[in-house]
């Protein structure tokens, strides 16, 4: 084997970039918090994503006609297809968790700033193509619950104003929903997703690699502390952190399988449409924006959610990175998780 | 630390998964694991079995007064399915006899009938609006126009008639196809075939000018359908001699039927002004004229209750059911 992987590596080269890979120095306070082993699994979890999606690729019909009696065969009658796509869907959610939770982590350590501001913004545009992912795959079995899901929110989409009516035909592929629509989402969902993806999380590691993982919180600045080797060291911590969730998703698939709701019925304007929990927030939160004022909810809310985050570092730019000694980021950081909870207990519940 | 947050990100994924098991809504037969030891509607599996109760709805051109409220219940095995169905009905009707006059013979009387539709290929708008769209053409239409037939040329659907008077006695119900054509233009409920038989099956006791039974019951073996049934397989050619004015012969000689229109087993008993019928059948039966089980799908149905007709009158399920597996 040795003589095999020497041969290679006289043509390759390959041992270098792996060498600097494993040979890189965690910090000893990393090493300890589980919370930072959250990107790695986030990787894990889109290879789990990646591998259970292609599997399911070979036998999905991306037509109105045929995805869902396809889907139907995948979970029911196709040997450990449930499997499959029931680890699919748990790891669907999963990523959503564990991609907030890294969120968190790098917001409680100050991770975002100087020199960590393009990590920080990669960071918030692979949050919004995580949640894209469920979006669009939401629709594909082409069932009750995801078409009607999609319906509204193609049709928030339309609420935008002055592009609005543009922007949920571009979804659509027309002015309503069909073919076209499930052929986009399949596309966005299979190809443009994963691809932006795989080029922005690269792009993340090699920013985290560039500026190292953010210092312990315990002092102001990025002093020297102790580290521990990635290889093997602290892989090992997360190979075991993403042992036990794989393990969690196969658990999870097995005591409930992945939802398959009727086949859609575009002409039942009866069905109540409900989003995949992780969307239930913003579902709750367009409810209290009736009307003349539904561009409030559907347009300025997002809008300044998620442009706080991207001008975060920009705002908070102080040497000083522990929580307690920035009580307005602090604040902040704690009014938006409440009234995510509060809006998705809402939605839950109504 | 982190073996605390690992032990969180597991309770948590356990927990969502056990909490996203549902309740059953007032339109869903929730199937629940059980076996009874026999078709007898007392068995004790069904103690574990949930409720559906739905009430049925009169239709245009219905005789039928009023709906009729049953409840259904449904239990499978790793191989099997059964539904228990309870009904009120003030008459026992499975009356279908010749009668003689002394010199002639008249055919007339009447059965109960529950029926049931499930889908074999998808039916259009089956699964969100019931029988209404699968096989009934609007109800605005004149009655002479109506006609039963599912939405387009290739849907089929599986439809199972336990029918008191010729079905029950022999410990089946009847299993046929609805079909997207219409084979006969003009008759009522004429695109039902008939699924596959391979021999057996119940036929009509006449004669072929039509104008009188064929066949009796044999004087030498008792009646082992009971009274009013007659089998085929204990008839002997009629002696009209031995009748008398008032007399009366059953209209249908009784026979299991083999083969796929064969393959659901049937007990009914009537009771108390009740009937409770028990149904039972393979998950799969390996035939393309039926719908297979799968545990874990969600299956749309509907229903429908024949009160003493012989013809299309009926009340049925207006609103979609679905029967779901624990």
């Amino acid at each position: 084997m040795s003589t095999v992987l020497r041969w290679l590596d006289q043509r390759t080269g390959w041992s270098g970039p792996i060498r600097t890979i494993f040979r890189y120095p965690v910090p000893a306070h990393a090493h300890h918090n589980p919370l930072f082993t959250m990107g790695s699994l986030l990787l894990v979890l889109f290879g789990v994503q990646a591998f259970t999606g292609a599997l399911m690729a070979f036998y999905y019909d991306p037509s109105p006609e045929g995805a869902y009696a396809s889907v139907d065969y995948m979970q029911f009658i196709l040997p450990f297809g449930w499997l499959v796509r029931g680890v699919h869907h748990w790891a669907a959610s999963a990523m959503v968790v564990i991609v907030v939770l890294h969120l968190l982590r790098t917001y409680l350590y100050s991770a975002y700033k100087k020199p960590r501001e393009l990590t920080w913004l990669v960071g918030v545009v692979l949050l919004l193509i995580t949640v894209s992912f469920g979006f669009t795959g939401y629709l594909l079995p082409w069932d009750q619950k995801g078409f009607w899901a999609t319906q509204v929110g193609t049709e928030i989409a339309g609420s935008v104003p002055a592009i609005g009516s543009a922007l949920r035909d571009l979804m659509r592929g027309g002015a309503d929903m069909g073919i076209a629509t499930l052929t986009r989402f399949y596309s966005v969902h299979m190809l443009l997703l994963p691809g932006a993806f795989v080029v922005l999380v690269l792009a993340h590691l090699a920013l985290m690699r560039r500026h190292g993982l953010a210092p312990a919180l315990v002092r102001k600045g990025e002093g020297q502390e102790k580290t521990v080797p990635f290889y093997p060291t602290h892989l090992a911590i997360e190979a075991g952190v993403a042992l036990v969730v794989i393990v969690g998703l196969v658990v999870a698939a097995n005591l409930v399988p992945a939802p398959l709701d009727l086949r859609a019925d575009p002409t039942d304007t009866s069905f109540v449409p409900r989003p995949d929990w992780y969307f239930l927030f913003y579902f709750q939160l367009l409810t209290y924006f009736p009307g003349g004022l539904e561009a409030i909810g559907t347009v300025a809310i997002p809008l300044f959610f998620f442009g706080s985050l991207v001008l975060l570092p920009f705002i908070d730019r102080g040497a000083e990175r522990r929580p307690w000694r920035k009580p307005v980021t602090s604040v902040a950081f704690v009014l938006y998780a409440v009234a995510v909870i509060l809006l998705t207990i809402r939605g839950a519940s109504g | 630390m982190w073996k605390r947050l690992v032990g969180l990100i597991l309770v948590v994924l356990i927990a969502g998964a056990c909490g996203a098991a549902n309740a059953a809504a007032p339109n869903e037969l929730l199937a629940a694991k059980g076996a009874p030891s026999s078709l007898a509607p007392d068995d004790g599996a069904w103690r574990d079995a949930g409720v559906m109760t739905v009430t049925t709805a009169v239709i245009a051109g219905s005789a039928a007064k009023q709906g009729v409220e049953v409840q259904a219940q449904a239990l499978y095995s790793g191989t099997d399915m059964w539904f228990r169905f309870v009904w009120a009905d003030p008459t026992q009707s499975a009356d279908r006899f010749w009668t003689y006059d002394g010199t002639k013979w008249t055919s007339g009387g009447n059965e109960d009938r529950l029926s049931l539709l499930w889908e074999i290929s998808p039916l259009d708008r089956f699964q969100t609006r019931g029988c209404t769209a699968a096989c009934h053409n609007p109800v605005s239409d004149p009655l002479e126009k109506w006609y039963m037939v599912t939405p387009s040329f290739d849907a089929r659907g599986d439809n199972w008639q336990w029918i008191a008077g010729r079905t029950n006695p022999v410990g089946q119900a009847d299993d046929k196809t609805l079909v997207g054509f219409l084979p006969t233009a003009t008759s009522l409920g004429s695109s039902f075939v008939n699924d596959a038989t391979e021999k057996g099956g119940s036929t009509n006791n006449r004669t072929a000018d039509g104008l009188g039974p064929a066949k009796m019951q044999d004087p030498s073996k008792p009646a082992s359908a009971g009274s009013g049934f007659l089998l085929a397989s204990e008839a002997v050619n009629i002696d009209v001699s031995k009748f008398k004015a008032g007399d009366k012969v059953p209209r249908d000689l009784l026979a299991p039927t083999v083969g796929s229109r064969g393959d659901i087993d049937a007990k009914g008993v009537y009771a108390s002004g009740k009937w409770t019928v028990v149904l039972h059948r393979h998950l799969d039966t390996g035939n393309d004229d039926d719908i297979q089980f799968v545990p874990g799908r969600t299956i749309p149905f509907g229903l429908a209750v024949f009160d003493n007709v012989s013809g299309f009158s009926h009340t049925v399920s207006g609103d979609p059911l679905y029967l779901k597996f624990k």
